[in-house]
């Protein structure tokens, strides 16, 4: 089997409550559409020949890697010997073809790995789920994240990519200036802060509500990854998820059940966490991050990382 | 059984042991009083129906939510309804949850609500504001609450345990570190009617139980510190359990490292480390304690079995060729040997009692030791192991409940 | 069971960052064996990181700590002490905390006894005023080896032990810290800093910043370990993670995911024995944490280490630097490793 998917990386603003339009450089699924924060949803069955077809419309060579999964990255150096890319650069106006086979299933960041403390700050990233063997998006019997025997059957899915925005640093960067040094003010789940959030999906540069809408009694499989460069503490009120996975490992086997309950998880930077909770009553349960100074926009509370599990 | 709990929210100062003192806001056990930090520790037993009443004396609405359990209501006057996130008339959020109003509040709600929840689990939790949380949490309004094992028996060694018999969690002596990070700045701004700018965050002293090191050495409802009642130094004897409360009341995380041994963590935000029977504890000698969250551990000191008549292999040098008590005081005894007192230097204060050993525990983001850069201070206590016998009978953590 | 005598000086320094620039560090000098009348010579030369302390489970370990004192700043005659970090069931006149036991004056001698209970992963570092002399370099590596521990048996070549599942064919501390360039200015001009104002402008993988981190173990001569991580294929890798700098790290190998078989020393094993080793992609760990993990080399090539706080890859604001490092993976031509990190 094959996939292939092809992304454009643009130029592309986004708005984020309190602020004028944001610069940033994100990946768009079609050549006529946005730069888009996140990038493009990739979803692909595991042991599939997965092809990334990059076309670069911005000024500069960027990137697509794949950390997390198993692969040979091809960096490329400077004359010096020096990192310039962790993997193959594709050239301003040029196009170039990434080539992966996803070993196992789970949920995965793609990334910019040129200069990544810009690009991915900038907003050069999305996220590929793996699908395991068996897996038949029209049947929800088959849905699990991780196949049979990992108790990671759902009802619902629902994908949560973290982030920060320093909208100094996006300015300057997509002025040509030097990178000031990071200092986010702004907090996203994808790609969008607080009250934002909550709001549906769309089409546009932020297509990705984070609302969590689902009915009582409902198998919810929440995908935590964390694309920023801090770590979160991601709190939940009035629910206590299990953890099923960390990093697309997951935690149950046949030979041991590691998995966990935990009220509050820490999420350091690249990392991803599979959370299971049935849904309570009837009501709305807050979702935001314990790391207080990221639950904001800017000075002001509410914002930032927050969002709604809304449970009807 | 039902249990009453009664707060109130308000204001107060602690004491920095570099002489300032700090504006606070937080919470107390009875009208009038100033506020402490942490709050009122809450110790209730599993089944408990718990109903948390807070009245509000500050000039803004606050709020208490309760990670980690489930089915809270709360009851503002008209009766206990779902406890949940508060929109304005505009759907802008304006808490995490159901508030009390401030006092006077014209059109607004009552200053005082009740909460209630079945404490259905075990374990360590926190409580803490949901109201503007990004400036109350980090002003004082966090606390604990330990929820006792529906068969804890503390005069029984098999039914004195932190999640119930046969949870391999039995303890012989029992503390609470609830640490958290001050910045002055933003609470002199609060005391001060200013901007409370969450950006500028930069912490100067980091607190256990509301207090910074030496202070944390210091007793339970020390004098000089009556708004942070609570001491965090943790005393023990030889081949004793020792289960460690953690529990993160501030926004940032931080690696607790204890000298003298690992512990083994038990249980994270009041979930047993358990499934079925197979156990999912495991051993560290640095936990980062994040925010908002909480871990149990167990410490066990059983030494290396050095006594004056199993000496050790080295020579002790002459005093005077050694540093002892730069800072002027030594928590040392002037003996290599547990229960043994020696000489220490002429013009060096020690607090040691009867030949204690003390093992520090300590941030390992060492700045966070200082009291604003000055050495030793902050987020720092030690574990005193006194020799077997001399330390009398275990309590038990008490509290509101 | 054997007897090892070590002594280590306690002196400053300077190292090199990229870029030429020196910065004054205090650290540790290795003077096993060094004629008392010549001790005076190795003043002003320390190492980032400190020498490695190597020992097996059951050994007797005497380590005699012998304060230099500090040529570039005579003024100071602070204490040291050497804190064996995550020792189980020390005792105090060994702990290195001065407000707890003793600490060594300039000048003077003080010897330090260890007999390891436990194999794995550990740090060693001075305690006097800690927040000052870990940032300023007084750092090292210390490994504990199993007490079966033999490097001619694969077997027995492991690190945990005979039968836990940790045989390795090669191993690398991976040993990060940071380097804030304004402390150590001020403290090199007889100046106060306050640490709360702490924000380092390098990050450090075993004591260099890349591209000096890639530079050969000789390259620099007082940053002896070089961080470059080398293997044939299908070779079973050891990581040492270290983090004794201030700050969470998470590190990633692009491409490698690793399998944590050992977290602060220990295993992770609950009370039954249960083998709680898990997988990783991206190991997030703390100041004054360790974790041994394990990769089996994949096919030949370059696999990029890195910071996942990309923001800090960089050297004073400028990337490529900081931590990251490179894995070579060779079709099969390495010869064996003669030692950790060679």
């Amino acid at each position: 089997m094959a996939t292939n998917f092809s992304l454009w990386a643009k130029t592309g603003n986004i708005s984020l409550p309190g602020t004028g339009p944001v610069p940033f450089w994100g990946f768009a699924g079609s050549a006529a559409g946005p730069a888009q924060l996140p990038g493009p949803h990739m979803e692909v069955p595991q042991n599939d020949n997965v092809q990334v077809i990059l076309t670069n419309d911005l000024g500069f060579p960027v990137s697509v890697m794949f950390p997390g999964q198993e692969f040979t990255p091809q960096p490329a150096r400077d004359s010096g010997g020096l990192f310039v890319s962790y993997n193959s650069e594709t050239a301003p106006g040029g196009a170039f073809s990434y080539n992966l086979t996803p070993g196992r299933p789970g949920i995965f960041l793609y990334e910019s790995g040129t200069s990544p403390e810009k690009q991915v700050q900038m907003g050069l990233y999305g996220v590929m789920v793996v699908r395991p063997a068996g897996f038949d998006p029209g049947n929800p019997a088959t849905w699990t994240a991780y196949g049979p025997g990992t108790g990671t059957e759902y009802d619902v899915e629902k994908i949560l990519v973290t982030g920060e925005i320093d909208t100094n640093l996006h300015q300057e960067l997509a002025a040509g200036s030097p990178a000031a040094e990071f200092n986010p003010g702004h907090f996203i789940i994808n790609g969008r802060s607080y009250p934002d959030t909550t709001d549906p999906d769309s089409g546009g540069g932020q297509p990705y509500g984070s609302r969590v809408s689902v009915t009582s009694g409902q198998r919810v499989l929440l995908r935590i990854i964390n694309a920023g460069f801090i770590n979160h503490n991601i709190r939940f009120l009035g629910i206590t998820p299990r953890v099923m996975a960390g990093d697309s490992w997951p935690l149950l086997s046949a030979g041991l059940d590691k998995s966990y309950e935990k009220n509050t998880i820490t999420i350091g930077s690249g990392q991803s966490y599979d959370l299971l909770f049935t849904a309570p009553a009837a009501g709305q349960y807050m979702l935001y991050d314990r790391n207080l100074n990221c639950s904001v926009n800017d000075n002001t509370f509410p914002g930032g990382m927050m969002t709604v599990i809304e449970v009807v | 059984m039902i249990r009453n709990i009664n707060l109130w929210v308000t204001d107060g100062y602690i004491s920095i042991p570099d002489g300032n003192s700090i504006y606070i806001w937080g919470y107390t056990d009875a009208a009038g009083k100033r506020a402490q930090v942490p709050g009122p520790r809450i110790v209730v037993n599993q089944g408990d129906v718990v109903n948390i009443s807070i009245t509000n004396t500050l000039p803004e609405a606050t709020s208490v939510v309760f990670p980690g359990q489930s089915g809270v209501t709360a009851d503002t006057g008209s009766g206990p309804q779902p406890a949940g996130p508060k929109y304005d008339g505009g759907g802008n959020l304006v808490s995490l949850t159901d508030f009390a109003d401030y006092p006077g509040n014209p059109g607004g709600n009552p200053p005082t609500i009740t909460y209630t929840f079945t404490a259905h689990r075990p374990g360590t939790f926190i409580y803490e504001s949901g109201t503007n949380p990004h400036k109350q949490v980090q002003m004082g309004l966090y606390g604990a609450i330990i929820v006792r094992p529906s068969d804890y028996d503390p005069a029984v060694p098999a039914k004195k345990t932190a999640y119930g018999e046969n949870t391999h969690t039995e303890f012989d002596r029992e503390y609470l570190v609830v640490v958290s990070e001050i910045d002055p700045v933003l609470h002199q701004a609060v005391e001060q009617g200013k901007d409370y700018k969450i950006r500028d965050f930069l912490p100067r002293y980091w607190t256990m139980n509301g207090r910074s090191a030496p202070d944390t050495m210091n007793s339970d409802n020390a004098g000089y510190m009556p708004n942070q009642p609570y001491g965090a130094m943790i005393m023990a004897e030889p081949d004793e359990k020792v289960l460690i409360r953690y529990a993160g009341g501030g926004i940032e995380n931080h690696p607790l490292h204890p000298h003298g041994n690992h512990t083994r963590i038990v249980a994270l935000d009041g979930s047993l480390l358990k499934n079925g029977t197979e156990d999912l504890s495991y051993k560290k000698f640095t936990v980062l304690v994040g925010a908002g969250q909480t871990y149990d551990q167990v410490f066990t000191w059983s030494g290396l079995g050095y006594n004056p008549s199993n000496p050790i292999p080295t020579v002790m040098p002459n005093l005077r060729n050694l540093g002892v008590g730069d800072a002027g005081w030594t928590m040392w005894s002037g003996s290599p040997y547990l229960g043994e007192k020696g000489d220490v230097p002429v013009g060096v204060t020690s607090f040691n009692q009867v030949g204690e050993y003390h093992f520090m525990v300590h941030s390992h983001e060492e700045m966070q030791i200082t009291n604003w850069g000055e050495f030793p201070g902050g987020m720092m206590t030690m574990i005193a192991i006194f020799p077997t016998g001399t330390l009398g009978d275990a309590g038990t953590i008490e509290g509101l409940g | 069971m054997a007897t090892i005598n070590k002594r280590f000086g306690a002196t400053d320094g300077y190292i090199r960052v990229p870029g030429g620039s020196e910065i004054y560090i205090f650290g540790w000098v290795d003077l096993t064996g060094i004629p008392e009348n010549e001790i005076f010579s190795y003043r002003g030369k320390a190492q980032l990181l400190g020498p490695l302390l190597e020992a097996k489970v059951g050994d007797e370990v005497y380590l005699t700590l012998t304060n230099l004192g500090m040529p570039v700043r005579p003024d100071l005659d602070d204490s040291h002490t050497i804190h064996w970090h995550g020792f189980p069931n020390q005792i105090p006149v060994w702990d290195g905390v001065p407000e707890a036991s003793i600490s060594v004056l300039v000048g003077r001698d003080f010897v330090y006894y260890y007999k390891p209970l436990a194999p794995g992963t550990y740090i060693y570092h001075c305690h006097f005023e800690p927040v000052e002399h870990i940032q300023m370099g007084m750092v090292g590596p210390l490994l504990v080896r199993p007490a079966d521990y033999d490097p001619g048996n694969p077997a027995y070549k492991t690190a945990y032990g005979h039968g836990t599942g940790t045989e390795f064919d090669r191993e690398y501390f991976i040993f990060l810290t940071e380097l804030d360039t304004r402390a150590h200015q001020q403290i090199e001009a007889v100046q106060e800093y306050d640490w709360t104002d702490y924000k380092p402008d390098y990050w450090l993988n075993n004591g260099r910043s890349y591209p000096d981190t890639v530079e050969p173990s000789g390259a620099l001569p007082y940053q002896p370990y070089s961080s470059l991580i080398r293997a044939n294929s299908g070779d079973k890798v050891l990581l040492r993670f270290v983090n004794l700098g201030y700050q969470q790290h998470s590190i990633e190998i692009l491409g490698v995911p690793l399998h944590v078989i050992g977290q602060d020393a220990q295993r992770p094993l609950g009370l039954n024995g249960e083998n709680l080793s898990y997988r990783k992609n991206a190991l997030y760990f703390a100041a004054g944490q360790t974790m041994d993990a394990i990769f089996t080399a994949p096919s030949a090539g370059t696999y990029p280490l890195f910071n996942r706080d990309y923001h800090k890859n960089v050297n004073a604001g400028t990337a490529p630097g900081g931590m990251v490092s490179e894995i070579q993976i060779l079709a099969g031509s390495l010869p064996p490793q003669p030692g950790p990190g060679q």
